[in-house]
């Protein structure tokens, strides 16, 4: 990967490479091999990239299918439980500074993967119809998906935001 | 008044901390140490292997009665065995560097001197080991001494380079073959991330 590539093409899209792939690791360790993961992947699908979408929606593209694929090989990989949960408990909690966003994320990772994928892509305020494109779906769909998404995280983070 | 989840959001990631982006170095270092030692490993119980084969090779010629032909072939396989372990200490004696792209050529350029001496030794020391081998299951037999006083020195020299250009081929082929199906995507993975480094170089 040259570094006009990942300076002109990536780092400005690296906003929402590094909160897509917080939403999908519990170590900084984690969330590092996949930011890397996903700027690799992106760089080598470039000639895939067709123009019809936006150059930043092909980046959540190949972002999430990294994230997706690497946290599936994770779970195959029969990760101990109990360590990652202490982990999770303990750098969770200070990925961020703010402590609101710390819950939301701990409530996000709680969701379904493909919930986690729509409701990021939501709160990045991308219009439903390209989400609905990008997880393959309606748009209607989508809006009824992300008001339930809603109502969960609520319930998730009640009593635990003001 | 209660926050809504797209204000955590937009609060949250209002401080540029939030956003730093890990440095991409070392990039391949953990998919290429998981290579590595997958190669390694799947090496070592490739040459692992050679054990059971000497002690069925033990057993099944003893019942016969060969005992030197026992002897004479636990003997090859059992230097194979140490010739490979030496080969697979060179490959862990490659000084691990800093820099991940010298440290991986470095080590293709092993496998590919290991695969090389591998080769000539299947083509041209297997044959003439086995030679020995043959002469020993056969010398007692019927087939052996009509060979002897029928066939003259020339023939029976023709048929010796026969039955040892028969084996070099075979041996060479089954090597390429299990070579192929052992390693060969392993090692399109290690020149894969070979050529992405030298590209991220250029």
């Amino acid at each position: 990967m040259s570094n006009d590539f990942y300076i002109t093409s990536i780092l400005p899209h690296a906003g929402i490479i590094i909160k897509i792939c917080r939403a999908y690791t519990d170590s900084q360790e984690d969330f590092e091999d996949f930011y890397q993961e996903a700027c690799l992947q992106v760089w080598k699908s470039k000639d895939a990239f067709q123009e019809k979408s936006k150059w930043s929606t092909w980046v959540y593209r190949v972002t999430l299918n990294v994230c997706l694929t690497l946290a599936k090989k994770n779970k195959r990989r029969g990760y101990n439980v109990e360590i990652t949960n202490q982990r999770e408990d303990a750098e969770n909690n200070s990925a961020f500074e703010d402590e609101d966003l710390n819950l939301l994320y701990a409530a996000i990772k709680k969701l379904s993967e493909i919930d986690r994928t729509i409701i990021l892509l939501h709160l990045e305020e991308n219009p439903n119809k390209e989400i609905a494109v990008i997880i393959g779906t309606s748009a209607n769909n989508i809006a009824v998906r992300i008001n339930r998404i809603k109502k969960q995280l609520k319930i998730l983070l009640d009593g635990k935001i003001n | 008044m209660e926050k809504s989840i797209e204000d955590i959001w937009t609060k949250g990631f209002t401080g540029s901390k939030e956003l730093v982006t890990p440095k991409i170095s070392n990039l391949y270092n953990q998919k290429s140490k998981l290579l590595l030692e997958k190669i390694k490993k799947t090496y070592r119980a490739d040459n692992n292997s050679i054990l059971p084969l000497a002690l069925l090779f033990g057993i099944g010629f003893s019942i016969y009665g060969k005992y030197l032909l026992v002897i004479y072939g636990v003997f090859l396989l059992i230097s194979l065995y140490f010739f490979n372990r030496n080969l697979l200490k060179s490959l862990e004696n490659i000084q691990v560097t800093n820099n991940t792209y010298e440290y991986l050529t470095s080590y293709r350029k092993k496998v590919n001197e290991i695969m090389t001496t591998t080769t000539r030794l299947l083509g041209f020391l297997f044959p003439l080991a086995i030679i020995p081998a043959v002469w020993l299951f056969f010398r007692d037999t019927e087939v052996y001494m009509t060979l002897i006083n029928k066939v003259t020195t020339l023939k029976l020299g023709l048929i010796i380079s026969g039955i040892a250009l028969l084996f070099s081929i075979l041996s060479i082929s089954v090597y390429k073959i299990t070579t192929k199906i052992l390693y060969g995507n392993y090692l399109n993975k290690l020149d894969a991330i070979i050529d992405d480094l030298e590209d991220l170089n250029n």
